[in-house]
């Protein structure tokens, strides 16, 4: 039954979506959208499923960065949250000051804070977020999950780039573990410290970058997870699709309906600024199996309901009928 | 306020002034993709963006179809036909005719083109590797000259093999049973310092179909006839990294390949040998906005053939006396036929370049040179080497151009000396209906230049002094590219959560000017006859192409594969016109279910039906059905693993493949692979 809720919901999220005007005049919340691109809208349609589910006088209305920038008039004057979804909207939103309360959702915590060092100084308007990146206990979880006698987790990061090396490295000595991580440059060979990590590892990381540099160790990270028979955990669905044991990570849905739910609580709250400005990870995510894989690598570990049922159990937290299609962890 | 004091929760970050000189990570870099087709459209593209339909055959499809032979493969692909033209010379064509050469498809090792000019066809059993050692096979059902030029007239097929740094560092396996099957191949993985590679080796041998093992007679002295194989086949890969942007791959291979073919006129057989070797390197370098490659390869295939068609009084039937009477001055000899000594070569050398303009364009383009090298007296007449040169520019662009829109336009522009300059441009459109749908279509132009062999043909059979006996084949001393324009409209869409994926195509092909050896009066020949290359032959296709497969787990896995066709088009001047038609089957399906009853055990079985048809260069056959049966065990022990499979081939009745002579039993095999680790 919560399953049909949720989808009933969604659909209803979608009909308001399409019969509404793109700007309403009076709108509480405005939601602004970096593109029309679908992963955009279904943040969009996470974050009015909620809202509509547990308070549906909060008015709604949104638009799109390009539509914004062909009629600057397109943005109400008098609304009382700019939700922006995505990095380019947040961008504009932060540097071009359009907004004195803004919201940012879908951007990654290193994008986020790229967007906040502007040369004007710090934005004032900027009330909170919810990033896209996993944090790195639940992989560390994971990884324990799917290899209960791992003890050596492997990574590569990129070295001429930011990166969450230092924080990796202090989740997994708190959790007893040892990081066997290197980092890649341009003179790098990657093949021969990829060996070198995935000799002496039992699970390995990846820790996403720029897509440039994903792409370019993809491939051999695959290949020598296979090789070597060193699971992977990857970052995506289409990185499990690729070759990846299992992938963790946060669908536009699950970020639309944590950002839904985290505006419901700053309205609640008289919309007073918070004393810090939280980044949040995002609350639900979803992991992908590849079968495939696990037979490949004789691992049993369950599908993806078992092993978030195991992970709630682990953490204790308490489950919720996020998106309708998978169970999903409320984190406390 | 410090911004440091203000954030809770990724301390951890880099923040230092540093970090802003880089592009920071965004939800683009997050959702980008992974999953790619290549052959499409040269750039890396999600099977729900390439505008062309493809199919897939992965290692798990490869596997339960219990295939033992690479083109049995293709069988699983819509509207393709695998058939044998004698025991171990095989054919694959797709929505075209049968002859005993088919060559109006694009067949690449590793991206490694390896038709032969000299044949006009692909030697599948001389491309040195076993059925064990590929990752997948891509193909693309429809014309893809715009991105692989003339070659890839009607389809485009690129066998990929395992990667080095996947590959177990030693496998073996072994393949015994029916038709005297005695097959071994083997791969040992090792690297040196930064340098990775692999050795392979394969050895082949069968007796061919069982039911050309038997005395026959006829106007010439009784023989036995067959069509076994004997070959050996070693492969060298090699890859290479010196930096996070570099990327050397090498493929060096050589191998012997001794096929005996039975010759239908004379119910003898003849012996020939291929002595292959090939070489690929390919460099690649990525760019911080897309990625360059240079790339060279060359084949070379020499073919040896000791075809004896006997003594011309017993050939012509008539008394030996009577020889110097039809050809003053000569006497009743022994003639020798068919290919001799043979030379198929090419050089091919290619740079391309691929690039994001922007995020809504992206854009591959490059060019090559290629060289076809041709000599076979008794194909051309001549001792002379005959020899092609032919330039290639080509690109691809993709644009992005709405959220659900996505535009390819592609165009290849090939310059030979046969036919001059022509082009085969390609427009497509895809609409993301949603994340799991997708409709597409695209328009295609192709162009075809003419065969060497369909040029430059001159076959005759003469005395040994040279002097004209008969006139086998010839051509007309002109030729103009083929030409085809396709319509397609497709649709691709997943169902149950991915489990299930339909691939839905329509198509409409005009194929105009095609080659063909048609029937004409001989100058001076015995019998008056004989065949001449030249353009004129048209047809329509017109047709619907459909995959369905479902995988709902571990346990099952469904394959289903239909391709319906509709053939309008006749050989022009043939001395009774002949409905083209009736060489292509209207209805080609296949059946691929396995089932995994325990975690070591698989069974598997795979149908395959073809509708009546005359094959072009071989018989009228009946509709044919045939299954094939697998039973798999797994084996797992410390450092090694394998796998033992029982395979039944063709389970109910027997059925003529291709030729009458060709009867198809049912055939077992035992097949042992093991890997170390």
């Amino acid at each position: 039954m919560r399953i049909i809720k949720t989808y009933i919901s969604r659909l209803i999220a979608l009909s308001l979506m399409l019969c509404a005007p793109l700007v309403q005049a009076g709108s509480d919340i405005v939601l602004l959208l970096s593109s029309d691109a679908l992963p955009y809208r279904e943040v969009e349609q996470g974050i009015r499923a909620t809202l509509f589910e547990q308070n549906n006088e909060v008015e709604i209305s949104s638009l799109t960065l390009d539509a914004l920038l062909k009629d600057e008039t397109a943005l109400p004057a008098d609304h009382r949250v700019l939700v922006t979804i995505g990095t380019r909207a947040t961008r504009h939103a932060l540097q071009e000051n359009i907004s004195n309360t803004v919201y940012a959702s879908f951007i990654t915590a290193s994008g986020l804070l790229r967007e906040i060092a502007s040369e004007k100084g710090f934005p004032d308007a900027l009330q909170g977020a919810v990033v896209l990146d996993q944090p790195a206990e639940r992989i560390v979880q994971l990884a324990k999950l799917i290899n209960p006698k791992a003890r050596r987790l492997g990574t590569v990061v990129n070295g001429s780039a930011p990166n969450r090396l230092d924080e990796f490295k202090r989740v997994v000595k708190g959790q007893g573990l040892e990081l066997m991580a290197a980092s890649l440059f341009e003179e790098s060979n990657p093949i021969a410290d990829l060996k070198n990590i995935f000799t002496r590892s039992d699970v390995f990381l990846v820790i996403p970058d720029k897509a440039r540099f994903n792409s370019k160790i993809a491939k051999w990270v695959l290949f020598l997870s296979y090789r070597h028979r060193v699971p992977v955990i990857g970052y995506s669905k289409k990185y499990t699709d690729a070759g990846a044991l299992i992938s963790i990570f946060s669908t536009p849905w699950q970020v639309g309906r944590d950002t839904g739910e985290r505006l419901l609580g700053y309205f609640s709250a008289q919309a007073q600024r918070p004393p810090v400005v939280r980044l949040q990870y995002p609350r639900y995510f979803s992991l992908s199996v590849n079968d495939k894989v696990a037979e490949s690598l004789g691992l049993k570990i369950g599908d993806e309901a078992q092993l978030k049922e195991r992970m709630r159990k682990q953490q204790g937290a308490r489950i919720k009928d996020g998106a309708g299609l998978v169970l999903e962890i409320v984190e406390q | 306020m410090n911004v440091s004091q203000r954030f809770v929760g990724v301390a951890s970050f880099c923040w230092a002034p540093i970090c802003l000189a880089q592009e920071p990570i965004t939800e683009v870099d997050l959702y980008a993709d992974v999953d790619v087709i290549k052959t499409g459209t040269r750039l890396q593209q999600p099977v729900m963006q390439v505008p062309a339909s493809v199919t897939v055959i992965d290692q798990q499809m490869i596997a339960a179809s219990g295939a033992t032979q690479i083109p049995q493969l293709l069988r699983l692909v819509p509207g393709f036909l695998n058939y044998s033209v004698s025991g171990n010379q095989f054919g694959v064509s797709s929505r075209a005719l049968s002859p005993d050469f088919p060559g109006h498809l694009e067949v690449m090792v590793d991206g490694r083109s390896v038709y032969q000019p000299a044949l006009s066809t692909v030697i599948w059993t001389s491309l040195g590797i076993a059925i064990e050692d590929i990752d997948y096979i891509e193909v693309i059902r429809g014309s893809n000259t715009s991105t692989y030029g003339s070659n890839a007239f009607l389809g485009a097929i690129n066998i990929v093999t395992t990667d080095i740094l996947e590959a177990p560092k030693l496998s073996l396996r072994s393949l015994h049973g029916s038709i005297d099957t005695r097959d071994f191949s083997g791969r040992y993985t090792a690297s040196v310092e930064d340098f990775s590679y692999s050795v392979s080796v394969l050895s082949q041998r069968n007796s061919g179909f069982d039911s050309l093992n038997e005395p026959e007679s006829g106007p010439w002295p009784t023989h036995t006839r067959q069509d076994g194989i004997d070959n050996q086949q070693f492969r060298l890969q090699g890859l290479y990294t010196p930096t996070l942007n570099d990327e050397v791959d090498i493929s060096l291979g050589f191998g012997n390949d001794r096929i005996k073919l039975p010759e239908n006129d004379v119910r003898g057989y003849h012996n020939r040998q291929f002595d292959n070797n090939y070489q690929h390197m390919r460099w690649t370098h990525q760019l911080d906005n897309g990625n360059v490659a240079l790339s060279f390869y060359h084949n070379r295939l020499n073919i040896k053939d000791d075809t004896v068609l006997g003594l011309l009084s017993v050939l012509a039937e008539v008394p030996p006396a009577a020889i110097p009477i039809g050809f003053p001055g000569q006497v009743d000899e022994v003639l020798l036929g068919d290919i001799r000594d043979g030379l198929s070569e090419r050089y091919h050398l290619e740079l391309q370049h691929m690039f994001d303009i922007n995020q809504q364009l992206r854009l591959v383009w490059g060019s090559a040179f290629r060289v076809d090298r041709l000599g076979s007296r008794f194909l051309l007449g001549h001792d002379d080497i005959i020899q092609e040169e032919q330039y290639q520019l080509f690109g691809n662009a993709e644009w992005h151009f709405l959220p659900d829109w996505r535009a390819n336009f592609s165009l290849m522009v090939e310059k030979n000396a046969i036919v001059g300059t022509f082009a085969s441009p390609r427009a497509g459109l895809n609409y993301q209906i949603n994340p799991n749908h997708m409709l597409r279509t695209s328009i295609t132009a192709g162009k075809r230049t003419p065969s060497l062999l369909s040029v430059f043909q001159n076959t005759e059979i003469t005395f040994a002094d040279g002097t004209p006996i008969d006139q086998i084949i010839g051509n007309t001393g002109s030729a103009d590219e083929e030409k085809l324009n396709v319509l397609e409209v497709g649709y691709l869409g997943r169902f149950l959560e991915s489990d299930l994926t339909l691939d839905l195509k329509l198509f409409k092909e005009q194929l105009r000017d095609a080659r063909y050896d048609a029937e004409q009066k001989g100058v001076g020949d015995i019998d008056d006859e004989r065949r001449v290359w030249r353009n004129g032959l048209d047809w329509d296709n017109r047709g619907a192409e459909l995959q369905l497969k479902y995988q709902p787990d571990g346990q099952w896995l469904l394959s289903w594969q239909y391709a319906y066709i509709d053939i309008d088009g006749a050989l022009p001047d043939a001395t009774s016109p002949k409905d083209i038609g009736t060489h292509i089957p209207k209805h080609n399906t296949s059946l691929l279910v396995a089932y995994r009853p325990l975690p070591d055990w698989e069974l598997s079985g795979v149908v395959y039906h073809t509708s009546e048809m005359e094959w072009t260069g071989g018989d009228e056959v009946d509709e044919i059905t045939r299954l094939d049966l697998r039973v798999a065990r797994n084996l797992r022990f410390a450092n090694w693993r394998g796998t033992l499979e029982f395979l039944a081939h063709n389970v109910t009745d027997d059925y003529f493949d291709y030729d009458e002579e060709n009867r198809f039993e049912r055939r077992f095999f035992v097949r042992l692979k093991i890997e170390f680790e």
